[in-house]
């Protein structure tokens, strides 16, 4: 328990130590803080050229099993050129009607 | 935690926090920065701060001695900041008060309390924040803080002593 003379001390204390006051903070303060705090505005296209996106690890492995089987099918089924000499004999008539072609314009030798 | 709320938070409490820094430090600079840091690591995880623990301005304040002691590393790395070192401070001699104003002279006494005891007596007598609240800021037992405040007014009775004479 407090005597007296300790509780008058206190408050003589106290009353010193309120005689040491402090300003409040300065107003530069809150533009530096709130600068630092706030999330800058960007231009909306700046995205498209310094933007970046997170995509899920399974998400990439679909999109790479997907794009192997578009470039399987591109490669294994592409339609080869069908040959002049075949288009030639094919739409002059039957074979026993065929006869050597007497002239040949193909650029690639050895087609004809 | 929307911009409104932040915006609402540094308001009501930045002269708090500001206050307390530069009690702790005695410089201005270093308590801007101390603020600064504290509302940055507020508004980057609003999550560390839990309602039900307590008030948010003890919470603030907790942040604030955290950096204010981190400050006191950078600049003195060997310095321990425990009550271990209380011995070696000058708290306790008694100060000439010739050329000294009044309120400059209960500041450099303040400012030579030990660390631990600073901030108890800083929190207490200027922030009044009750004991639970400066335990849970600082991290102590609420023995330990009492001890610290007993200590605290103890040493500044001392240091004071002559200003205390001239009121007589």
């Amino acid at each position: 328990m407090q005597s007296n003379d300790d509780r008058h001390e206190d408050a003589q204390l106290r009353g010193l130590l309120r005689e040491w006051q402090v300003a409040d903070a300065p107003p530069s303060l809150e533009q530096r803080v709130l600068k630092s705090c706030t999330p800058r505005r960007r231009a909306w296209w700046r995205f498209l050229f310094t933007g970046y996106i997170r995509v899920p690890v399974p998400l990439v492995y679909v999109l790479a099993a997907l794009l192997t089987v578009a470039v399987w099918r591109v490669t294994a089924h592409a339609p080869t050129r069908p040959c002049v000499a075949d288009a030639h004999s094919t739409t002059e008539g039957r074979a026993s009607e065929s006869r050597p072609a007497s002239r040949c314009d193909h650029p690639l030798p050895g087609v004809c | 935690m929307t911009d409104s709320d932040f915006r609402d938070a540094f308001h009501r409490h930045k002269d708090t926090v500001y206050r307390f820094a530069y009690r702790m430090t005695g410089s201005s600079s270093t308590a801007e920065d101390v603020v600064q840091d504290c509302f940055v690591m507020f508004w980057r995880k609003p999550e560390a701060y839990h309602p039900e623990r307590g008030a948010l301005r003890a919470f603030l304040l907790g942040v604030a001695r955290n950096l204010v002691l981190k400050s006191w590393r950078r600049e003195r790395p060997h310095a321990m900041l425990s009550d271990a070192l209380e011995d070696q401070s000058y708290a306790g001699r008694p100060f000439d008060f010739a050329a000294q104003e009044r309120a400059e002279a209960v500041k450099r006494a303040v400012l030579l309390l030990p660390p631990p005891q600073r901030e108890a007596l800083i929190l207490a007598e200027y922030e009044e924040l009750s004991l639970e609240e400066i335990a849970a800021a600082t991290g102590a037992e609420i023995a330990a803080v009492k001890s610290r405040l007993h200590r605290a007014r103890g040493n500044l009775r001392k240091m004071l002593e002559p200003l205390f004479a001239m009121e007589r």
